[in-house]
């Protein structure tokens, strides 16, 4: 599990009674600033866009 | 950009492949949610608030979600040199008008030039440019005169003497705050001349215009827009809809993007802002922008220009979640958005909305055939 997967499963577990948590999946990702990214996915978090990057080739962590 | 991203065990996943995903789309010129546009009985009403009128049940809110908007600044009309304060929205359908508004969005107000503010002239001052003009000045004379009364009696209340305040002033103190940077100035205006007109007067009164509106001859003065700090919020191609609409081209936005003018594409009515996309691909044809250049007149562009790019206008960590899931090139015409988000919350849903819309279809025939077999 790379150090940011491990954050976000940590940082998922801690606010996981108030947070709703979505992914967008492997989407073509325009952010605007920084160029066009295929294949990418978007973490929500809280109402904030908690990362973005690459998709996974593994659809879910563990739990 | 952050490393391969995948779902926590929680999260709900949305498989986007084949999708684009873009910031929501922002629209600094919108008069969607607003009960009544002028107030025209004076010619400086800056008194008067958007804010006051909002109707969170304006069907084009929820239009405008559906062509993936998610902010939009509602301003004022143009009927007043000086118009009313405007607001910033984050378009929460379904939530109340104190809902919508954007969270520590700086204040705004209109001001106008041209054709709209004078036509009004039989009835009360301006009857001409030059009048318009003069309407302004008077307005910060009076509003410096004002700030200075405040300031004694603050300075005085400081050093412990019994000052009385100055009777509160609430067509000056907006103008005041405008003077203090603490509201912004949307100023619709056409010709060369006039904005050239404004930006001395902003100077010789020591203002600042934060965005030129329409601004459709901006580009034969984009080096003096650029020096004065001003942005402009254009159309991609309206042309010739009046006089002072007749020296527009398409070309208006590259032009003053290329003279390194901050620059967005508005829609100014409940139909075009459910395109803005499209309207800002234009300039790729006409101008020349790239992809990003273009996309961000309609997204990046207007959140710097409405001060809240620390929040949206761009897909990066921290910011807002408010999104536009699109089924092919946001770009293109033939695209459609297929889901808008704002923080986090999904407010448009085309798949729901098709299917509401059979569900209505079916309800509707079931009263119609109740009605029909009526004794």
């Amino acid at each position: 599990m790379t150090s940011i997967a491990r954050f976000l499963a940590v940082a998922a577990l801690a606010c996981s009674l108030h947070a709703q948590t979505t992914l967008i999946r492997n989407a073509t990702v325009m952010t605007v600033s920084n160029g066009t990214l295929e294949g990418a996915s978007v973490l929500i978090r809280d109402g904030k866009i908690a990362a973005w990057g690459k998709t996974s080739q593994r659809r879910r962590m563990r739990p | 950009m952050g490393k391969d991203v995948t779902a926590p065990p929680d999260a709900t996943v949305i498989d986007a492949t084949g999708k684009f995903l873009t910031p929501g789309v922002i629209d600094c010129h919108s008069h969607i949610a607003a009960d009544s546009i002028n107030e025209g009985s004076v010619p400086v009403s800056s008194m008067v608030s958007m804010e006051d009128v909002l109707d969170p049940e304006d069907i084009s809110i929820y239009r405008a979600l559906a062509g993936g908007v998610t902010t939009a600044n509602i301003l004022h009309g143009s009927a007043n040199p000086i118009g009313g304060k405007c607001v910033v929205l984050k378009l929460r359908w379904g939530k109340t008008a104190e809902q919508m508004l954007f969270e520590g969005a700086k204040p705004g107000i209109k001001f106008a030039l041209g054709e709209n503010p004078k036509r009004k002239g039989k009835a009360i001052h301006p009857l001409t440019r030059q009048g318009v003009n003069d309407v302004i000045r008077d307005a910060f004379l009076r509003a410096k005169a004002y700030q200075a009364e405040w300031r004694t009696y603050e300075s005085e209340k400081t050093r412990g003497k019994r000052a009385i305040p100055p009777r509160r002033d609430l067509e000056l103190e907006p103008l005041v705050e405008i003077l203090e940077n603490k509201r912004l100035v949307h100023a619709h205006c056409y010709r060369a001349d006039e904005i050239l007109a404004l930006i001395r007067l902003a100077d010789e009164i020591g203002f600042k215009i934060r965005t030129l509106q329409h601004v459709l001859e901006g580009y034969k003065v984009a080096p003096e827009i650029a020096a004065h700090g001003a942005g402009a919020s254009t159309f991609s191609d309206w042309w010739a809809y009046k006089v002072e609409a007749n020296d527009a081209i398409p070309y208006n936005a590259a032009l003053m993007t290329r003279a390194g003018v901050l620059v967005s594409i508005n829609s100014d009515s409940a139909e075009e802002i459910r395109h803005l996309p499209q309207e800002a691909a234009k300039t790729m044809k006409w101008g020349g922008l790239s992809r990003d250049e273009a996309l961000a007149l309609v997204t990046l562009n207007p959140a710097k220009q409405l001060m809240i790019d620390d929040r949206v206008g761009s897909i990066e960590k921290g910011k807002d979640a408010d999104l536009a899931l699109w089924d092919g090139d946001p770009l293109s015409m033939y695209s459609k958005t297929l889901m808008t988000f704002v923080d986090g919350k999904i407010f448009f849903d085309r798949a729901q909305d098709e299917q509401r819309r059979i569900e209505v279809a079916q309800k509707k025939a079931a009263l119609s055939e109740k009605e029909e077999t009526k004794p």
